[in-house]
């Protein structure tokens, strides 16, 4: 192991290395330190020369309590709740019926198909931009949240093939010929033999795609600008928080902690499954 | 092999994949032939080629944009100041070298926008050296170690609109850093300076790049085999020979992920700059390619425009996606 | 009758031709090994048998009806792969009942024939284990039951010991030849290790960069190999090969085999003698039951000698050594045996 194991030091260097680690962590934690302290002031406080690494005097909890009795703020939240549930599961359905084609069957222009895939998955939202609006308006789901799921499905799509088929493809094909030479028919042997051995990747999948789903701001604010019944949360705390409730940095700060939650605690609850997905393909070659 | 072997492979394929091209690939079309037009984003024609005046009271059809050909005159007005702005710097930094009082020039929007990209794209990668470090710093096994990674990780799962507000806080001139701009005299602070701005926001976005690669090349130290290292050590090399000569290379593979996600990613943020400047302060200081398409776009109607602008975005970020494509598909072959 | 017949066949990946002009004719309940060293082939064309390849040229039977474009599943054979390919996230039970499942067998119908094949085969206290749970001897048996449970035409293996420890392969080797008898069917094997063929085959099919070297029961291709290549693969340790001239020096062979180029004899053949070859004990190796010499001639020939027992040469005197009679091979230019 690079460096050398932490059991073998000395233990001065082991003392040494505890404290650093400690410092460098606080020191990153720092942003998030700021802003907690700062949803639990009082306006006056962060006004008057508050703001920065002091302990709310008095602890408030106005902050917080401005940002969750904001309608449309919560309407927003509501919205990521319903909105991004079925682009996971789309997504990621669509995606591993997809990956298992592309890793398991030989057909022409299987390769160049994949490759548009990955390629898709990393162009730049705008130049879609005006394309999609046009057809969220033509389509009549400008504003809605049906708008932000379609979309989001279909481009979310890019990044799970590209994860699903290079997981798939690491099954042993011995176990689909197997199936072949028993009798399975295509379907079943997705059914039966793969589709219970991908479960694991599935549910890392999951986790990124929700995170990257919650976290968007761009489509929410090009698809549902104006709309409570479409926008997601984040967009809702730019617009609606930072709107109405400029220069309050409490309600800011909470409603930012807010947001940053769920996404937070889905990473911790599922950090392993959370950090595979990521690392797939990072030790490839 | 069968009938059904030959037609599952599509069967299987074929949601997902008009699914994607439909409302990913082919857009991109789309946004190519808008940016050869001029359209303000309201007018409207029937599809059949009527123009809307000429509906009866009670009559509708379907509209279409009605757009104008100008070919590549967006492209041109897009590059129009560029010789010219490029000879303003030049003469700025000839002044600099020759010692003269000089002040840095006006340059048009889109100069700004195109330096700012760079400077993205120059900086912004920053984060891989200093995510290895702390990759590095963590690769050990006892449990609270372990734990204190995830802490470390979690800047990666904030959205940037969290991202943004939590800076701009930072930043602010009366936030925890008074006394630090007190002490240099900038009284703007960092997101109301003109010339600070940009470096602030690239700032920002180094905290979860750099929580990213430390995740990618922590992955990537736990897949190199400890035989290695350990030869290796009993060779005699030290620590950085042993990172400089074994480490290194074996962590190529990460390094280039970590670089291709990176650059692309300098070039996609949009969301950072829209909530902590919105472009500015001024007319562009802070703004890039694709947020100021956003603006063009949307709120200056130039729908034409905004397309063009994308489109070279696009192109210049095909340049990376094809070097990512084409070591992916050499790598599948390897396989 | 579950025969299967192999009429010139041809195989080719692309430009790379794989399998040149083989004709096998299996019977019914014959077991046939299919040798030879890796690329030979040979999994190929088990495969192609399976219907996991297609076949470039060429037509397969499988009890008398041509199974070229049917269906693996169509063609009643059930196969055992090498790393044996069970099925991780079920049971010992469910592996074994997949292929009848899949096909529309109903519920009572394949519990009883799981339940006997799994007798046959010991499985019985493993049935809802998992395949993780199991060792490597055990999962092999799960695998040949999977194969079992299907009574198929032919049962076909792809090298199904080779991922066993050497104990656990000769113990298997039995098994399998007493599962041959029991179950008495057609069963293609395919192998690298010519032991396993030597001692399991009705018929072994050696290959050698997609050609047939030789078909024959194992006794005959053990003492008349029809050229040098099988008659080197055949028998361990290897035949020894002699220039004809070192031979005739000898006084091994006489002017009478003008063709001969190179002579062999196996080093179980070999007789310490008063006149015959010299050469100089380079290393010897005391197995227990037998004794394997080293020898080197002057000039650099290797060669090996077997006898019974613990006495062997000692490291560095010079033997003199002869055939027994009848165990000379000779071979021509082509390396092909020269019969009398």
């Amino acid at each position: 192991m690079f460096p050398t194991p932490i059991e073998t030091w000395k233990p001065q260097a082991r003392t040494g290395y505890v404290i650093s680690v400690v410092i460098v962590l606080i020191l990153w934690l720092m942003p998030l330190i700021i802003i907690t302290l700062a949803s639990f002031m009082t306006a006056d406080q962060l006004n008057s020369g508050g703001r920065g690494l002091n302990l709310p005097q008095p602890f408030s909890v106005d902050g917080w309590r401005t940002a969750i009795t904001n309608d449309d703020f919560r309407a927003s939240f509501v919205n990521s709740f319903i909105i991004v549930p079925p682009v996971v599961l789309i997504s990621v359905g669509l995606a591993t019926m997809a990956g298992f084609a592309l890793s398991k069957y030989r057909f022409p222009g299987q390769l160049i198909i994949f490759a548009v895939f990955v390629g898709g998955n990393f162009v730049p939202f705008q130049i879609l931009m005006v394309p999609v609006l046009r057809l969220t308006q033509d389509l009549g789901i400008y504003n809605t949240k049906w708008a932000l799921i379609l979309f989001h499905g279909a481009f979310q799509t890019g990044f799970c093939v590209f994860f699903m088929r290079n997981f798939i493809a690491q099954l042993p094909s011995e176990l689909i010929e197997a199936a072949r030479v028993e009798g399975a028919n295509e379907w079943q042997i997705f059914r039966r033999i793969v589709l219970p051995l991908v479960r694991p990747a599935m549910a890392a999948l999951s986790v990124l795609i929700f995170t990257f789903v919650w976290n968007d701001f761009f489509w929410s604010l090009v698809l549902t600008p104006a709309s409570p019944d479409g926008m997601l949360a984040p967009a809702g705390l730019n617009n609606i928080i930072k709107g109405r409730f400029y220069n309050a940095w409490n309600v800011m700060a909470a409603g930012s902690l807010l947001v940053a939650l769920p996404p937070v605690l889905m990473f911790f609850l599922l950090q392993k499954q959370f950090i595979a997905g990521l690392t797939l393909g990072a030790n490839k070659g | 092999m069968g009938k059904s072997y030959r037609l599952a492979p599509w069967l299987f394929l074929a949601p997902a994949a008009i699914y994607f091209f439909v409302l990913v690939i082919y857009p991109i079309f789309g946004s190519f032939w808008v940016s050869f037009h001029d359209w303000n984003g309201t007018t409207f024609q029937c599809s059949d080629g009527r123009s809307i005046k000429e509906l009866a009271e009670d009559e509708t059809c379907r509209r279409v944009p009605l757009m104008t050909w100008v070919g590549f005159e967006n492209y041109e007005r897009f590059f129009e100041k560029s010789p010219r702005d490029a000879g303003r710097i030049r003469d700025y930094w000839a002044g600099v070298f020759s010692g003269e009082q000089v002040r840095w020039p006006r340059l048009s929007v889109e100069t700004k926008v195109l330096l700012n990209n760079i400077k993205w794209l120059v900086l912004f990668p920053i984060a891989i050296p200093i995510g290895l470090a702390f990759a590095l710093f963590l690769n050990q096994s006892p449990t609270w170690v372990r734990m204190t990674k995830s802490m470390f990780f979690f800047p990666f799962v904030l959205s940037p609109a969290v991202l943004g507000f939590v800076f701009q806080y930072f930043y602010d001139p009366s936030g925890p850093l008074r006394w630090f701009y007190d002490a240099f005299g900038w009284s703007a602070g960092i997101t109301g300076d003109q010339g600070k701005a940009t470096y602030g926001i690239i700032v920002a976005g180094w905290y979860p790049q750099i929580a990213y690669c430390m995740i990618i090349y922590l992955a990537g130290l736990t897949a190199i085999e400890p035989e290695q290292i350990e030869a290796a050590r009993l060779d005699g090399a030290k620590r950085w020979k042993l990172l400089k000569r074994i480490i290194l290379p074996q962590l190529w593979p990460a390094t280039f992920i970590a670089l291709v996600v990176t650059m692309i990613g300098a070039l996609r943020s949009f969301d950072l700059v829209q909530v902590m400047t919105g472009g500015g302060p001024g007319r562009g200081s802070s703004d890039v390619m694709a947020r100021y398409m956003y603006q063009k776009t949307l709120f200056d109607q130039d729908y034409g425009y905004g397309a063009t602008i994308a489109v070279i975005l696009f192109l210049i970020m095909l340049i990376f996606i094809a070097v990512f494509i084409r070591q992916m598909i050499r790598q599948s072959v390897e396989d | 009758m579950a025969t299967v017949s192999l009429k010139n066949i041809h195989k080719s990946f692309g430009a790379v031709k794989v399998i040149k002009d083989a004709s096998i004719d299996i019977a019914d309940r014959e077991f046939v090994a299919l040798v030879g060293p890796s690329g030979c082939g040979k999994s190929t064309l088990l495969r192609m048998i399976a219907g996991l390849e297609n076949i470039t040229d060429g037509a397969i039977e499988i009890a008398g009806r041509v199974v070229n474009d049917v269906l693996p599943s169509d063609r009643q054979v059930a196969m055992v792969f090498q790393s044996y390919a069970l099925y991780p996230h079920m049971t010992v039970r469910q592996n074994m009942s997949f292929g009848l499942e899949v096909t529309g067998h109903p519920k009572s119908e394949i519990a009883p024939k799981v339940d006997r094949a799994a007798k046959i085969l010991r499985l019985e206290d493993l049935l809802e284990r998992k395949p993780k749970q199991l060792s490597g001897g055990q999962r092999q048996r799960v695998a040949i039951g999977r194969a079992i449970v299907r009574e198929p035409e032919v049962f076909l293996f792809d090298e199904p010991l080779s991922n066993l420890d050497a104990e656990l392969r000769v113990q298997m080797r039995v098994e399998l030849a007493l599962l041959h008898q029991q179950l008495n069917a057609t069963m293609v094997y395919v192998t690298h290790d010519q032991i396993e063929a030597m001692t399991l085959a009705d018929k072994i099919v050696v290959l050698r960069d997609g050609v047939i070297e030789q078909i024959g029961p194992p006794m005959e291709l053990y003492n008349r190999p029809a050229n040098e290549f099988v008659a080197g693969f055949i028998g361990s340790p290897r035949m020894n090969m002699f220039g004809v001239e070192t031979a005739r020096v000898a006084g091994w062979v006489g002017a009478d085999t003008p063709n001969a180029v190179r002579i062999g004899v196996r080093p179980e053949h070999l007789v310490r003698s008063n006149t015959g070859l010299q050469g100089q004990v380079y290393y010897v190796e005391h197995l227990g039951g037998q004794t394997l010499t080293h020898l080197k001639l002057a000039d650099g020939t290797d060669y090996t000698f077997v006898e019974p027992g613990e006495h062997g040469g000692n490291q560095g005197e010079t033997m003199t050594l002869a055939p027994a009679t009848g165990c000379l091979h000779a071979f021509d230019a082509d390396g092909r045996a020269i019969r009398s």
